[in-house]
């Protein structure tokens, strides 16, 4: 195995909190995103916006995600989890095959903006009244199924094939559902996330050429940008791990950002807000 | 740097919380004004129906406070009977306008003359008062009690429904 590949250590412990939130916390993007529709379906409804334990979630997530940028994405959602061990094992089998499958950039960068067709097409169908229509092919809903030991397709074959779509997608793309399609990541995607917290890179000290960074980045983030001003990144910390001048650090001076009692604290405190204060 | 479209971001976040906030709350109004509204249907709709009763009775003949006007008590003339000292003591009152404006004893044969002439204050305090709540007179208590009675007794039919 190259260098490249061969897992870190913080990439060992991201794997296993992944698991942690896979196993006991499944639906944590679900529950925030039904908050979503929950605030649009209220305003059609002409009705005040009242507390709601979806609604919760969302506020929680929003609030976790101003302050540690998109951790939740890096580490507990599902569906991410799902990515990430998709596309691990589609590069295992990539580089076996001596292939390797890389849409370039610019690709990617248009097709980001899906994720925001997406919750304007959601938000837009819940305002209207015929979200029905557009949940036949919510890949959500079978990913609950299965996760749940629920394998019964009668009747969700739209939603069955959608999802399948989707997998094909994560096998073909890091991250794909996230970069592409979700729209609680374009609802992060809008929100402000404080410096402090979030790595940050500092282009000055960059060797010439190095391009390590960004060719390991999950959400592709060019070297132009960084966590702060992309608004893609998941806080996995690949960057900063990897990096020979050690350029990409969060805004506190004394964490590299990679820590294993930093990340552990963050996940902690999703972790524990959510199974036992919710 | 850093901060690139930090500041932005934050500011739209707070005005679209704040707008979330305001409309729940412009909403919530709206809600109590609209169940407001319907208690004031409500109280509406009992109104019309208990005047309805009013005018049914009425035309039945039943006299209602809508017949008897200002005094309070219903027009027409009430005999009642307490215990004096000696005997029972027969009353009979009678309302015009809703007000006492009489009351006769009609038979006191167990009074002695002295009892009934000191017992007689009552009478006129009933009526100052318009009401048999008022006090004996001490000198003749007993006699001016059933005096009293007698028209609580009276009274009794001539308070409206």
């Amino acid at each position: 195995m190259s260098p490249l590949s061969r897992p870190s250590v913080p990439a060992l412990v991201r794997f296993g909190i992944q698991v942690l939130f896979f196993v006991f916390l499944p639906t944590l993007f679900s529950a925030a995103f039904n908050g979503v529709k929950y605030i649009v379906g209220r305003i059609a409804g002409a009705e005040p916006i009242d507390s709601n334990p979806f609604l919760t979630y969302l506020i929680i997530l929003v609030l976790f995600t101003f302050v540690f940028g998109r951790f939740f994405c890096g580490f507990a959602c599902a569906f991410g989890s799902l990515g990430d061990w998709l596309y691990a094992l589609s590069s295992f089998l990539q580089e076996k095959a001596g292939k390797r499958i890389r849409l370039p950039d610019k690709v990617i960068r248009v097709l980001s903006g899906g994720k925001f067709v997406v919750l304007a097409v959601v938000v837009l169908t819940s305002y209207l009244g015929v979200y029905g229509k557009v949940a036949v092919i919510d890949p959500w809903e079978i990913f609950g199924a299965f996760r749940y030991g629920n394998f019964l397709l009668a009747g969700r074959i739209l939603m069955a094939i959608s999802f399948a779509m989707i997998l094909v997608g994560m096998l073909l793309v890091e991250r794909f559902f996230c970069m592409f399609l979700c729209p609680l990541g374009a609802v992060f995607a809008l929100l402000p996330m404080l410096p402090f917290t979030t790595f940050g890179r500092k282009r000055e000290a960059c060797i010439p050429g190095c391009a390590l960074c960004t060719r390991l980045c999950p959400a592709a983030i060019p070297l132009g940008e960084d966590a702060r001003t992309s608004s893609a990144c998941f806080q996995c910390g690949r960057c900063a791990v990897r990096c020979p001048r050690k350029n990409i650090r969060p805004g506190i001076r004394k964490l590299t950002g990679t820590e294993i009692p930093w990340t552990a604290t963050k996940a902690a405190l999703l972790f524990t807000v959510f199974y036992f204060l919710v | 740097m850093i901060k690139k479209y930090f500041v932005e971001k934050l500011i739209c976040c707070v005005v679209v919380v704040a707008a979330l906030f305001t409309y729940t709350h412009i909403m919530r109004l709206d809600k109590q004004l609209e169940a407001a509204a319907a208690d004031v249907e409500q109280l509406n709709a009992e109104l019309l129906a208990a005047n309805e009763q009013l005018e049914a009775l009425a035309r039945s003949g039943v006299p209602t406070a809508a017949t008897s006007t200002s005094g309070g008590y219903i027009d027409g003339v009430y005999t009642g009977t307490g215990q004096g000292a000696g005997g029972p003591v027969t009353s009979q009152v009678t309302i015009e306008n809703g007000y006492i404006v009489k009351i006769d004893i009609l038979s006191a044969d167990g009074e002695t003359e002295d009892q009934l002439t000191k017992s007689l204050a009552v009478v006129d305090e009933i009526l100052a008062q318009q009401s048999a709540a008022v006090s004996p007179v001490p000198e003749a208590v007993e006699t001016s009690a059933g005096i009293i009675d007698s028209v609580s007794y009276a009274l009794v039919t001539a308070v409206p429904l």
